[in-house]
């Protein structure tokens, strides 16, 4: 029987497997994914109007975010719409845009902004696009003390296409901080008619190390504001006692490693250079018995 | 026959590889100092522009650099366990194949580090790494595994040469160069096989036999624990350890296969080296082969039954753009040596060889496709994908290096063979000098 010689089959393997290792093919190209955007508009205390995005990909199992994606912002004007800016979603898929809340741009017959984002799309993910309207707003939050009671006091403005300032009238406004998670809610307060509403603060609330807080007044997703923040800095809380240092846990992010690491490298190490060393002084004496019997001789 | 009058033959038959080198000798030596060389300059252009004139990117931050430092610190392991083993055992035909894997061990554990290196963007920042090293990180295991291990690796070549040292320190025929002689006399320290320092000699050689095996286990699990401890699809696995270990002791067998043929061909050992030793090396690669197609059947079914999203993800890869490697890897390079070894026609040293050579591609192909298939599978798609940020593909920095690497492995054996012979010249058991000697077996 004729045998095969293993070296040509060697040569049509390496050929086969190096051609695959340069040849790599790009991705997976089956037709562009559905994309779909997200947008809301918040007047903040800043004066200005916050344009926030999120991009996402639709899949079979939900929809992932998706990065650097570019997001054009328009405004929705009767000639047309009318680019504002651009910004490209970050890793979390969101693109921010921030915009005066005093501006220029054509109002409908409402009083109201109407803005526009626009994701354009490319061969692997499909365009899409959000509408947003809403009439500038400002919250302004302030604090005062009336027989040893602590308040907080909301005021509303809305912004008028001429320039002008009226309040905002009959709206509830949620009053909370932030705390490391989410925010904690502490009152909520009906704006009379002035655009005014006061509310009393707890004492209970811990701040920072010297009793800092950031007090936020928000109204939340208005057919007519959107969504309206404001807030301001006040010392009323609880100071916040840090954790003794002295005894800091011996943890996996810890600077200080668990014990039973420590102890396990120890013994490993010790087992295995102890040997070494045992084996370093047989040498040793070896080179030493030798000179010994060269003397002798 | 006596153990002097034996060793003193073979010295006589060695004494030539040491003494000189032919042409082809030099031309080899040349050949290989030149690809050395084109390596070192693709080192200086790597350092002078940066990591850009490599293939790794954002996505893909680890490429052929990291898979040649799995494969040669795999391949020095395996050399440990082998020649600690066979040491332990007292295999009877391991005298004239325990130098290679012994020189293996030491030459490829002192280029593999190499590599890890040249994955580093700011080498600077490298002794950090023992100012502020935290016990908790694994490459701070990996830096402590390394270091133990090489020092007890080359504490064993030591003691298992220091013996053939003495011989030649003794033996007034050979005809080298004064710096030799004096290197050999100084390394011999003194031994001259008296009952105490045959003592003092197997007692240390068998305690770091046993050392070098545990320590080999050891670094190549903390090796394989940099991958699995970290949450990645494809690498987040507890079997990554033993897994491994398999994986190096298979392409080490497999590269002392390789180096046994070549060093017989080269220096004419066909009377040392017989069949014999090919088939008992090839059993054990064949054994392996079996651990390690169980280990990746394992390893790939199990993700594959999980149907979790990334792992999915990674197989699909792996069965698609990655399809032929996948093969080439796991089922030709488990299935070859098997049918080789395993049928008995089929069972000659060429043949064996050939397999082996086949094993040690596909182990490194195996090395590259566990490193950067998941590399390419980020949690998040990428909108702007372009294919130089999504996909890697090695560039020719990369593969120089590697072949520098390579050959700086071939270079440093061959050189070690023309200071040593390549061949053990001392008996294994050293027989009574004189009435009242101990006799060690």
């Amino acid at each position: 029987m004729k045998r095969i010689n293993p070296g040509i089959i060697l040569v049509v393997i390496f050929a086969t497997g190096l051609l695959h290792t340069y040849a790599q093919k790009d991705a997976d190209t089956t037709g562009p994914a559905t994309t779909v955007l997200r947008f809301a508009c918040v007047s903040t205390s800043d004066d200005s109007i916050q344009l926030n995005s999120v991009v996402s990909v639709k899949h079979d199992e939900g929809s992932t975010n998706l990065a650097n994606a570019p997001v054009i912002f328009y405004s929705v004007e009767k000639n047309g719409d009318l680019k504002i800016g651009e910004a490209k979603t970050d890793v979390h898929g969101v693109a921010v845009f921030k915009i005066p809340s005093r501006n220029t741009y054509t109002r409908n017959d409402e009083q109201m902004l109407s803005i526009k984002a626009m994701y354009a799309g490319n061969d692997k993910f499909e365009a899409s696009e959000a509408e947003f309207s809403l009439k500038p707003a400002k919250l302004k939050v302030s604090f005062y003390e009336e027989d040893s009671i602590r308040f907080v006091k909301v005021e509303g403005t809305q912004l008028n296409s001429d320039g002008s300032e009226s309040p905002i009238g009959t709206t509830n406004v949620i009053i909370s901080v932030p705390k490391m998670f989410s925010m904690l809610k502490i009152a909520e307060v009906s704006l009379d008619e002035s655009g005014t509403g006061t509310a009393e603060f707890p004492v209970d609330i811990i701040g920072d190390s010297l009793g800092n807080l950031t007090v936020v007044a928000s109204i939340e997703e208005n057919d007519v504001f959107g969504t309206v923040k404001g807030s301001a800095d006040i010392n009323w809380g609880l100071h916040k006692r840090l954790l003794g240092p002295d005894q800091p846990s011996r943890e996996l992010w810890t600077p200080v490693a668990p014990l039973w690491m420590i102890i396990t490298l120890i013994i490993m190490l010790l087992g295995v250079w102890g040997h070494y060393v045992y084996a370093v002084i047989q040498l040793i004496m070896i080179n030493k018995s030798s000179k010994v019997s060269e003397k002798k001789q | 026959m006596s153990e002097t009058a034996s060793s003193k033959i073979l010295l006589r038959e060695f004494a030539p590889q040491i003494e000189r080198t032919g042409t082809w000798g030099k031309l080899w030596i040349t050949f290989l100092v030149g690809v050395v060389l084109l390596g070192v300059f693709a080192l200086y252009w790597q350092v002078t522009r940066g990591h850009i004139v490599t293939g790794m990117r954002d996505n893909v931050v680890w490429g052929v650099y990291i898979v040649n430092f799995i494969f040669f610190m795999g391949i020095s392991y395996a050399g440990a366990l082998l020649s600690g083993t066979l040491h332990l055992f007292h295999a009877s035909w391991r005298k004239p194949i325990i130098r290679m894997a012994e020189f293996i061990t030491i030459i490829s554990l002192l280029i593999g580090p190499g590599f890890i290196m040249m994955c580093i963007g700011r080498l600077d920042r490298l002794p950090n790494l023992i100012l502020f090293g935290r016990i908790q990180s694994p490459i701070t295991w990996d830096v402590i595994a390394i270091s133990t291990d090489i020092f007890g690796c080359i504490l064993f070549l030591y003691l298992a040469l220091l013996r053939d040292l003495a011989k030649m320190r003794d033996f007034d025929e050979l005809k080298v160069s004064k710096w030799k002689k004096k290197l050999y006399k100084i390394l011999a320290l003194g031994y001259t096989g008296t009952p105490e320092q045959q003592i003092r000699l197997k007692k240390s050689t068998d305690i770091m036999a046993t050392m070098v095996i545990a320590i080999a286990i050891i670094v190549y699990s903390v090796l394989a624990w940099i991958f699995s401890v970290t949450l990645q699809p494809g690498w987040h696995s507890t079997i990554f350890g033993p897994y491994f270990v398999i994986a190096a002791v298979y392409s080490g067998t497999g590269v002392l296969i390789v180096a046994m043929y070549f060093f017989r061909k080269v220096y004419h050992l066909e009377e040392h080296i017989t069949l014999t030793h090919f088939v008992n090396v090839g059993v054990i690669m064949l054994v392996l082969a079996a651990f390690f197609g169980y280990f990746t059947f394992s390893e790939y079914l199990t993700k594959w039954y999980g149907s979790e999203k990334n792992d999915e993800q990674l197989i699909k890869i792996l069965f698609d753009r990655y399809y032929t490697l996948f093969i080439l890897s796991n089922y030709v390079g488990v299935l070859v040596p098997m049918i080789v070894v395993g049928f008995k026609k089929l069972r000659t040293i060429r043949n064996i060889t050939v397999s082996a050579f086949i094993v040690i591609i596909a182990l490194w192909i195996n090395r590259y496709l566990i490193v950067v298939p998941t590399l390419e599978s980020p949690y998040l798609p990428i909108e702007d994908a372009r294919a130089a940020w999504a996909n890697y593909s090695a560039t020719w920095v990369e593969w120089s290096l590697t072949a520098g690497g390579v050959a700086l492995f071939c270079l440093l054996f061959t050189l070690a063979s023309k200071m040593i012979p390549i061949v053990q010249i001392s008996e294994l058991k050293e027989e009574p000098v004189e009435p009242g000697d101990i006799y060690l077996k």
